[in-house]
């Protein structure tokens, strides 16, 4: 599947990782939320943990961000943070 | 007519301000590129928390968020008064605060201001505002956590009913000049965008916009810090400039003069001494 989503993680301060992906697994309260292209227009509130991307058929990748806020919408997923750490 | 050497010790104590000025040009310079620089990082930030702002407040809204909904009677405004951290930066401080005064003068309801920087307490004070209260220790390139502990204040000003409005005053940057403008800070307004997609919300749309009213207010007082600082380096950066170009005019002038005075002692000497030589030779030829 090609990498049709454009994924950015924002911090307040001004730190940014963006990346072209096939699939995102968000952290919420009510568990992770996985986006794959053609997601419907959606927000959501971020809890702190481990967002998980996948880059191609199988390279998973992991982010560590703290609470925030997420954008989904056009194959756009935004995510904005106070705090990301690549694991 | 002043000596040479009164006006060869004006030239030194001009050469002197312009080593000042010119330090303090290319510090204000240095200053102003690392505000540029912080104001380009977290202006992404800034953008996308105003757009999904505005995902949330399109459709009906009805919100019962504190930061969003408008008091009933507008008793007390809160003018948040930003000004320089010291002079030296031309007209930059003395029009925010004439322009804050105009603000003041046509202001109806009770007002107080909260000022953010370290220049003019006494000027302030001389205008008859009433301060509620000064942060003075800001920063030269302001930090989120400087911006954040008066964005704490700022809403619990408003939360707590002591003001009914807050609004930012501040110099924005433009071009290659300042604007002095007033922005309403709360309650926030919401924006109104295009209508377009019908959004899912994880939660509800309520806590989503607890989230996102506290992130957009913190952004929007961080961003006026950046773009008032931002505003007093540049206005500082123009002012030394000028004053390095007069120094550099002065010294000009001087030197001219200088060698003016030379010139015409040289002529002087001169002619006293062909005048003494040739009373020498007459007075020769006479014996």
């Amino acid at each position: 599947m090609a990498d049709r989503i454009k994924l950015s993680v924002v911090t307040a301060e001004g730190e940014s990782h963006e990346k072209m992906v096939n699939y995102v697994s968000i952290p919420t309260e009510f568990g992770s939320v996985g986006v794959l292209s053609g997601h419907a227009p959606m927000l959501c509130a971020v809890k702190s943990g481990i967002l998980k991307y996948r880059v191609g058929e199988d390279k998973v990748f992991c982010l560590s961000v703290s609470d925030g806020i997420a954008n989904v919408a056009d194959n756009e997923v935004t995510v904005l943070v106070s705090y990301l750490k690549m694991e | 007519m002043p000596n040479i050497y009164a006006i060869k010790a004006r030239i030194k104590s001009v050469e002197s301000t312009r080593q000042v000025t010119k330090s303090m040009k290319m510090v204000s310079t240095a200053k102003l590129r690392r505000t540029q620089y912080t104001m380009n990082r977290v202006r992404p930030f800034a953008e996308h928390c105003r757009r999904i702002l505005e995902c949330l407040c399109t459709g009906e809204l009805d919100t019962k968020q504190e930061l969003m909904q408008p008091h009933p009677e507008i008793k007390r405004v809160c003018y948040v008064l930003i000004v320089g951290n010291r002079g030296l930066c031309g007209s930059y401080n003395s029009d925010i605060l004439r322009y804050m005064k105009g603000l003041a003068n046509r202001e109806e309801k009770d007002f107080f201001t909260v000022v953010c920087g370290r220049w003019g307490e006494d000027l302030i004070a001389q205008e008859g505002l009433k301060v509620e209260r000064r942060f003075p220790d800001l920063s030269d390139t302001p930090e989120r956590g400087e911006s954040g502990r008066i964005a704490d204040y700022l809403k619990e000003l408003y939360r707590s009913g002591r003001a009914d409005k807050i609004v930012l005053v501040y110099q924005k940057h433009r071009g290659m000049g300042q604007e002095a403008v007033n922005e309403q800070l709360l309650p926030v307004e919401p924006v109104k965008g295009v209508k377009g997609k019908d959004y899912l919300f994880e939660p509800d749309r309520e806590s989503l916009l607890a989230r996102v009213s506290d992130l957009y207010v913190d952004n929007v007082v961080y961003e006026a810090l950046l773009e008032a600082r931002t505003g007093e380096h540049f206005a500082r950066m123009t002012a030394m400039t000028t004053a390095t170009d007069n120094t550099d005019e002065m010294i000009r002038e001087l030197t001219q003069e200088m060698n003016t005075q030379r010139q015409a002692q040289i002529t002087t000497q001169i002619s006293e001494v062909i005048g003494g030589a040739n009373a020498l030779s007459q007075n020769k030829a006479q014996g």
